[in-house]
């Protein structure tokens, strides 16, 4: 990570043009995307380590029967499971897609506010201090610990002034990040069953989530996409340098507390639902900026479109790699995600995304 | 306002980025540092090694400071003997090599991205060593020196791969930094997934080797090491000229008529092992290679991090946290655990404390 | 964990050769003074695990690398001063707590032993399953005699209660005592036996674990060996993936998706916490297993006693499944 190099190389190389260069094009792309996202949701419904026939699912959908073994694992287990990939992925992607612009280094994710970590540091002191008994309970541990953890690095990111500057933003989210995470390994390694606990739950998943998990969280997630679709215009201003931006007439304050608070929002609660899915955050916007170019408004929406379509895909894989077991999807994403991202930045010329 | 933030977005970034630009300052300066530097050096040096013998007298085993110096010239043969110069001896000094080869290899990398995040974390080395040592740990069951084995062999792939996959006509550090992380983020998925296939026990005590420990070390691996570690650090000193051209930029570099690329390399290679080294023999301690350059330039009062400084207080700081580690609290920990607590809470420490300063 | 089989079979095969011969050739006594050293105890050599050592006859202060060996120890009438926490427990439980001398300290863990600790508590016997020991076997070697205990065997299988504690009565010259604990515990099955009718019906053991749910084989040592040796209920394999095959892990992990697939009449629910059984009842596939809808649903209480197996352990998990499997 390199904040003061990569937030230049960012900010120059900022005005580059995306492979779809007019509002036609992209637009056009955005439907097929969308496609693309419907395909991949059916796709996850019908696939699982249980064969069932296409046929039997759409039987399940529009004629269920709750005696019928088939219908309640598509409709109690994997439709709610689609829905949460959907709404995690989307949020973890916006979340990047905010952070990136805000901070403007494309190698940021919801991870720098220390979102993750302060999740993670919650839940354990959750499992081992508190005796948390339940998964709504860890839900709510770790929306909290992002929460508290976000505030904190903003507080010492913006420490003796009224805002914080992306660079010591950063710095702050790594600093506390790491002291949660080593509090977070001290605690689990003193107490095993919270490790234990703790080590599935870093792993990121969304089996065996349902609406009871979803459905608390919701509100917040769709408070955060509000305010991302808010913040988009004047994040453009401000991707394009803070000086320009204030000449635009941009609130540059009141747009970083309003992305903050959006990320803390999104990435927060899918953190909460799903424990923390790495790479997507960070990826996704890297593929949508090579698409749109720098116009966030289009970043944004390629990003909510594209992020659920990389975390639907890794969780269809996860089911079949190892039958009749599953593998998390927050392990696959990672091993679809990065070889893409390779391949595209050696594509690039040397300046950079 | 804005105006003002950005100002302060400068200032902050010269505090904590800004060597590259007093470079030449400093270098006209040079003599004046060096007498701190000198001080600075001797002064951590004899800090450390007075903690090196207190830590000879700290531990569960009920010792006198009479019976730890009768162990120590040789004289009790028995218990006090194993105990003393057996296990807490070779603890100690591993803590000081390891700690001094961190703190240069961190001098290394920071110097040469001029980025004070800089470590070879960045090219993944950490993680594909922990995928090495996992390998090891969970699949085949190995031994002190095959987990040391597999995870130089992972960590030491991993700096390959990265390094191949982001050549393209040189390596650019854009590209090499994305390529680090991409490689990174699907080796540290594969770690999550050897662990959670793993039975506890064995998750666990991966869990500790990649938190990085010096528990139940022996001569044997603490000689090693140090041994490795001192050639090393040797072969970066002889570099170090290479660095200081490196620093100046490329094309000042190149002007100078200095070959970038192969320096570079060479210098890279020597961080790596040096951090290589280390985590082969006590798994990956991180933040000491973050922090002890750092902190050993404010206290000098260099422009830029150097080498000599940087290693007398890493020393200082890994001891200083394994002695911690194992006695500050009642049931012992990985010395990393407390690294990463100290060097993290020191890094928040310096922001808000830096900040505070300017307003 | 095919590749240290392998090579703990080959270790297993040499000492197992070694040991008979000189077994044979010492006979059961092979006890032997020290001539010279006053105050020393007596001692004989053994062989073990990992070697050969020279032990006490009668060891007065054991320590145990591995806290799952206590019940062991206990049974064969030996308390340990000290012992190092095995098995993702942050105690011991009760029902070997309770069995301890009051001056008993726990030496940190079995993956980071407290050395210093080790010596403090100046044991004249260390002890541990071979795959910890090994770790620290010259360092522990110098503190004081240490013997190891197979945790395979030869094929590579996880060794069950019954076999430790013959071998460790085998290496402490105490196999009379060991016979004993092993005829009380086939008494006690059979009694469990004689309660059940022979109906031949089958018994599933699942383990709720956090995020998943495993299947065990017949060949774990989950339940202390109880539900392995039973007659009238018969514990069943998993009915999918490769057979398990020696050295690898006894177990299956099951997708919440097949949890109707699992084929027996009864299903024993072994889980690591409240959460994780709660997990496990709520799957929307739960009320669909066959052995949920015939009500033939039991759930281990005292977890350590079917995780640590033992004597004292195979006791307590008898009598959970006696009240289980009879009460319908």
């Amino acid at each position: 990570m390199t904040p003061s190099t990569t937030t230049a190389r960012a900010t120059g190389a900022s005005p580059r043009r995306g492979v779809a260069r007019t509002n036609r094009w992209r637009l056009t792309g955005l439907i097929l995307a969308l496609c693309g996202l419907a395909a991949l949701a059916l796709l996850s419904v019908a696939v699982g380590s249980r064969p069932i026939p296409l046929s039997e699912v759409l039987d399940a959908v529009f004629n269920y029967s709750g005696q019928i073994e088939e219908h309640i694992i598509i409709a109690q287990m994997r439709m709610p499971r689609t829905l949460v990939g959907l709404a995690v992925g989307a949020a973890l992607g916006l979340a990047g897609a905010l952070i990136q612009a805000l901070t403007r280094n494309p190698l940021a994710d919801p991870g720098i506010l220390g979102v993750s970590s302060g999740a993670a540091f919650f839940v354990a002191l959750g499992v081992s201090v508190f005796g948390v008994g339940t998964i709504l309970g860890y839900v709510w541990f770790a929306f909290a610990g992002a929460l508290v953890v976000t505030l904190a690095v903003y507080l010492i990111g913006s420490a003796g002034r009224g805002s914080a500057d992306p660079v010591r933003l950063t710095l702050a989210g790594v600093a506390l990040g790491a002291v949660l995470s080593g509090l977070t390994t001290a605690m689990t390694l003193l107490d095993p069953t919270a490790f234990d606990q703790m080590r599935h739950w870093n792993a990121g998943v969304i089996a065996g989530r349902g609406y009871d998990i979803l459905l608390p969280v919701l509100p917040f997630l769709c408070a955060g996409v509000l305010i991302a679709l808010l913040v988009a215009r004047p994040l453009n201003s401000i991707a394009l340098g803070e000086d320009l931006a204030a000449a635009l007439g941009t609130n540059t304050l009141w747009t970083r507390i309003a992305v903050v608070a959006a990320v803390t929002l999104l990435a927060g609660g899918a953190t909460a639902i799903a424990g923390p899915i790495g790479f997507i955050g960070l990826m996704v916007p890297h593929i949508a900026r090579w698409i749109v170019g720098p116009a966030q408004p289009w970043i944004l929406g390629y990003t909510l479109v594209l992020a659920p379509a990389l975390l639907l895909i890794s969780d269809v894989i996860g089911r079949v790699v190892l039958r009749p077991g599953e593998v998390p999807v927050g392990i696959i994403t990672a091993f679809v995600g990065a070889p893409v991202l390779i391949l595209l930045i050696r594509r690039r010329r040397a300046s950079g995304l | 306002m804005s105006a003002q933030t950005h100002n302060h977005a400068r200032s902050t970034a010269r505090v904590d980025f800004g060597h590259a630009v007093v470079q030449i300052r400093g270098r006209r300066l040079s003599v004046r540092f060096a007498v701190r530097s000198v001080v600075t050096v001797v002064v951590l040096a004899a800090l450390a090694g007075t903690l090196a013998l207190v830590a000879l007298t700290l531990g569960d085993y009920p010792l006198t400071l009479e019976e730890v110096v009768l162990a120590l010239t040789g004289q009790d043969a028995g218990m006090a003997n194993l105990v003393v110069v057996e296990w807490r001896a070779p603890r100690a000094l591993a803590a000081l090599a390891f700690g001094a080869a961190l703190g240069v290899s961190g001098a290394i990398f920071q110097s040469l991205t001029r980025n004070p995040l800089a470590s070879p974390d960045i090219i993944g080395f950490a993680t594909g060593s922990f995928t090495g040592a996992l390998v090891v740990i969970v699949i085949i069951g190995g031994s002190y020196v095959q987990v040391a084995g597999g995870a130089l062999v992972g960590g030491i792939l991993t700096a390959a791969a990265v390094y191949a996959l982001s050549y393209k006509r040189g390596v650019q550090g854009f590209r090499f930094i994305i390529v680090g992380i991409a490689v990174s983020a699907m080796l540290a998925s594969l770690n999550t997934w050897l662990m959670l296939r793993a039975e506890l026990e064995v998750a666990m005590s991966a869990a500790v080797w990649n938190a990085g420990s010096l528990n139940g070390i022996t001569w044997a691996q603490a000689g090693a090491g140090s041994v490795a570690v001192v050639v090393l650090m040797l072969l970066a000193a002889a570099q170090s000229p290479g660095l200081r051209q490196i620093e100046l930029g490329d094309d000042a570099a190149k002007a100078l008529g200095v070959s970038v690329e192969p320096v570079r390399l060479g210098l890279v290679i020597t961080g790596v092992a040096l951090t290589a080294a280390v985590t082969a023999a006590a798994g990956p301690i991180s933040f000491i290679a973050l922090a002890a350059p750092q902190i050993a330039r404010r206290l000098a009062r260099t422009p830029g991090v150097t080498l000599a400084p940087a290693a007398a207080m890493g020393a200082l700081l890994l001891l200083a946290a394994d002695v911690l580690a194992q006695h500050a609290l009642p049931s012992s920990l990985p010395v990393g655990v407390v690294t990463v607590v100290i060097g993290g809470s020191y890094l928040v420490w310096l922001l808000v404390h830096e900040a505070r300063r300017q307003v | 964990m095919s590749a240290p089989a392998v090579r703990l079979r080959l270790i297993a095969a040499v000492a197992g050769t070694v040991a008979a011969l000189v077994l044979s050739a010492c006979g059961g006594g092979g006890a032997e003074a020290l001539p010279e050293g006053g105050g020393q105890q007596e001692t004989r050599t053994v062989d073990h695990a990992l070697g050969t050592a020279e032990i006490p006859t009668d060891p007065q202060r054991v320590v145990l690398m591995n806290s799952a060996g206590l019940d062991i120890m206990i049974a064969l009438g030996i308390d340990p001063v000290g012992a190092a926490l095995w098995g993702g427990i942050s105690e011991l439980p009760d029902y070997v707590s309770t069995h301890l001398p009051d001056d008993f300290t726990v030496v940190g863990t079995s993956t980071e032993p407290n050395l210093e600790a080790v010596a403090a508590l100046e044991p004249d016997l260390i002890i541990g399953i071979d795959n910890i020991v090994s770790d620290n076997l010259s360092v522990l070697e110098g503190i004081a005699p240490t013997v190891a205990y197979h945790r395979r065997d030869e094929q590579g299988v996880a060794l069950g209660w019954t076999e430790h504690i013959n071998e460790l009565g085998e290496i402490l010259d105490r196999a009379d005592e060991a016979d004993q604990r092993i005829a009380a515990f086939e008494d006690r099955v059979a009694d469990v036996d004689a309660h059940l009718a022979d109906s031949g019906e089958t018994i599933a053991m699942l383990r709720a674990r956090p995020e998943e749910v495993r299947f065990y084989d017949t060949t774990s040592t989950l339940s202390s060996n109880v539900l392995q040796s039973l007659q009238h209920v018969t514990l069943v394999d998993p009915p999918f993936g490769e057979p398990v095959e020696g050295g690898a892990a006894p177990w299956r992990v099951i997708s919440t998706e097949m949890l109707t697939d699992v084929p027996s009449d009864w299903i024993y629910v072994v889980p690591d916490s409240e959460v994780d059984l709660e997990a496990l009842r709520s799957q929307p596939l739960w009320e669909q297993v066959p052995a949920v809808q015939e009500g033939q649903v039991c759930v281990a209480e005292e977890f350590a006693a079917w995780f640590q197996p033992g004597p004292l352990a195979a006791e307590i998990v008898a009598d959970e499944v006696e009240a289980c499997l009879t009460a319908g």
